[in-house]
């Protein structure tokens, strides 16, 4: 109880930080989603450089996350952008694999019925190709999100904002209180953006596809 | 309506699918493309709605030299279904069908009209099928929205790459059936490729069986049962196939080869001997060209063993007698009419050719039945039902026909002995070529590089 009325007092603060949060996670998903998946678009047609690609964005991931946000410094400085860059590049990977994944996954029959009909390639991802990988899309960027909206908490030990904030300055003013404030709505919100963004998955899932499941 | 002109394909490994094909298909005609797995009929296929681009050679479509038109507006100009239907998962039925009249930019509630007027004309209730999507359909049903989603835009010209392969029989021959009347009542131009003789004899106004990329032979279904060109298309076609129609088995295929003769001047001692050596009881006398001068039994040569020394002096003329080139139906009437047991074969000289007994049509009745594969022969009656069996009674040039005919009976006599009808049935095992296909299948679309 203790905790909920001191969470109260300083609700101001706690909104603040969740919405600087999330907009450091949003930014970065965005970013990776408007880089990711025509990346991975691409790739299905430059087999060639696909693997060396997706093996790049795998090596990135596996860079600690301090380490990253460490790299992004010289280059950005500190606060935010570095935060944004280096999410960024986690964000990066599964919506790259799952877009590039979901598109080679179309059966090719289907695309040669496609093909034989008369579509050109730009109907073919359009009408066809896209609707039937968007679940993939869809779950790549869900994966992706959830764990940035994890991750982003780091990102106030570069100075940038976020709920990261609130537990860092609790640890370093060895506040449980404060510490427990941040970590908290962290972790909700990272719950509810999984279950949110599952919904939207379950939505732009065509219906055709989903009886197949059953 | 479509007109191959020394069509080639010559993939960069050297691999020739196809060679000079030249082949002309009418408007309304049904052809069928068929051939062994890698014979080049896919290719052929895809070349004209340029699938596949041709390496030399020049392919018309109503006239016009498909090189001048862009490849996606002569493939939304021709319909194409294939054998697994490719249906898209993600739209419903009528979504399905609408794809080409929606590329093609046709207002929304003209399209759902067409979807439902198809739907209708196969029987599929469209209030009750627009909505389900492919999964919920069965195999037969999908394949008929396939073959709808070819005729949506209403095209004249539609390639068929073995659309009823992957269903089972009944659903199948229930699908060739339908198809084919929609055919006929549409009026569309038609290129089908299957693997499957039964469907080809069935469906095809013409039929062209490739061989190693080559169009190795072309003709009606009449006409390649009456005349395969030679022992590939017997094969292809099956023996089974070539002796189910009985008035079209003739005389020479089923008659005894080596029946048992004497000559006039042997004595009636010697003609016994023979007679206990066939075990007959009778025995055919010709003279030296081999002519048949008439017939001795086993009574009348014992009877006169006193008082005759020559066969010739108990032989009698041949009442009755059949000649070379003529149908077994019209001997064996002559048989039941004379009631004889027994009818020899003569041709147009009167040279002895054979001998048709009641044990040789029970021969002929046993592979029609039974079919070829537990072919039981009598090892001294070389049966040779499958030689030219495709020729026809009528054939105004007898003399010639038959002299063709006796050249080709004798060959196919050897080339159809027991051991080789083995590989025939290997032939016609279907799941073995489908693997193939698929394989084939795969390689194309990659040396195409799609």
């Amino acid at each position: 109880m203790d905790l909920l009325a001191y969470m109260v007092s300083i609700g101001d603060r706690i909104v603040e930080a969740l919405i600087q949060h999330l907009w450091l996670a949003g930014v970065a998903v965005g970013l990776g989603t408007l880089v990711g998946v025509p990346l991975g678009i691409f790739l299905t047609r430059a087999e060639r450089v696909a693997q060396p690609i997706l093996g790049f964005a795998g090596v990135l991931r596996t860079i600690p996350s301090l380490a990253l946000l460490g790299f992004m410094m010289p280059v950005f400085g500190i606060g935010n952008p570095p935060a944004i860059a280096a999410l960024f590049l986690y964000s990066l990977l599964p919506i790259l694999r799952n877009t590039y994944t979901g598109i080679r996954g179309v059966d090719p029959v289907t695309l040669e019925a496609a093909k034989g009909m008369g579509m050109t390639d730009r109907q073919m991802l359009a009408l066809v190709q896209l609707p039937i990988a968007l679940p993939v899309i869809m779950s790549g960027i869900r994966t992706s999100t959830v764990t940035i909206v994890g991750w982003a908490t780091v990102a106030a030990f570069i100075g940038g904002g976020g709920l990261g904030q609130l537990i860092f300055t609790g640890l370093v003013m060895n506040n449980n209180r404060l510490l427990l404030a941040g970590a908290i709505p962290s972790a909700l919100l990272a719950i509810l953006v999984d279950y949110f963004l599952g919904y939207v998955e379950n939505r732009v899932t065509p219906k055709g596809l989903k009886v197949q499941r059953a | 309506m479509l007109r191959l002109r020394g069509v080639s394909k010559v993939y960069p490994d050297g691999t020739r699918a196809v060679s000079d094909v030249n082949l002309d298909v009418e408007e309304g005609e049904f052809v069928v493309l068929i051939g062994r797995s890698g014979c080049g009929k896919t290719t052929t296929l895809k070349l004209v709605n340029r699938l596949i681009e041709p390496t030399s050679g020049t392919i018309y479509v109503k006239g016009k030299d498909t090189r001048t038109v862009d490849p996606v507006v002569l493939r939304r100009s021709i319909g194409y279904v294939i054998q697994h239907v490719g249906l898209f998962p993600h739209m419903n039925v009528v979504d399905n069908i609408s794809v080409v009249p929606r590329l093609l930019g046709w207002p929304k509630e003209k399209r759902e009209k067409r979807a439902e007027e198809l739907l209708e004309m196969v029987g599929m209730e469209p209030a009750q099928f627009r909505h389900k999507y492919p999964r919920e359909l069965s195999g037969g049903q999908q394949q008929r929205v396939g073959v709808l989603r070819a005729l949506a835009s209403d095209p004249d010209l539609i390639l068929m790459d073995e659309p009823f392969g992957a269903l089972d029989p009944i659903t199948r021959e229930l699908l060739q059936d339908e198809f084919k009347r929609l055919q006929k009542n549409l009026g569309k131009t038609i290129l089908f490729v299957t693997h499957d003789i039964d469907e080809a004899l069935k469906l095809a106004d013409r039929i062209v069986l490739m061989k190693d990329g080559k169009v190795h032979q072309t003709g009606t279904p009449d006409e390649i049962l009456r005349q395969p060109a030679d022992v590939f298309v017997r094969t292809f076609i099956g023996p089974e196939r070539l002796v189910r129609k009985p008035d079209r088995v003739l005389v020479e295929e089923i008659m005894i080869r080596t029946p048992a003769v004497a000559m006039a001047d042997d004595g009636l001692r010697q003609g016994l001997e023979i007679m206990r050596q066939r075990r007959t009881d009778g025995l055919l006398i010709v003279d030296p060209e081999g002519k048949l001068e008439g017939y001795v039994t086993v009574s009348a040569v014992q009877k006169n063993l006193d008082v005759a020394s020559r066969l010739g002096e108990v032989s009698k003329p041949v009442p009755v007698f059949a000649i070379k080139g003529e149908s077994v139906r019209d001997a064996v009437t002559r048989m039941v009419d004379h009631r004889l047991s027994y009818l020899p074969v003569l041709d147009a000289q009167g040279v002895l050719q054979g001998l048709i007994t009641r044990s040789s049509l029970v021969d002929v009745l046993v592979e029609m039945f039974w079919s070829t594969n537990n072919g039981e022969q009598n090892g001294d009656q070389p049966l040779s039902l499958k030689g030219g069996i495709a020729r026809n009674d009528n054939d105004k040039d007898d003399e010639e026909e038959r002299k063709g005919d006796k050249s080709r009976s004798a060959g196919a006599e050897e080339k159809y002995s027991p051991s080789h009808r083995i590989i025939i049935l290997d032939h016609n095992d279907d799941t073995h070529s489908d693997v193939h296909d698929v394989d084939d299948d795969a390689r194309l679309r990659h040396a195409s590089g799609q």
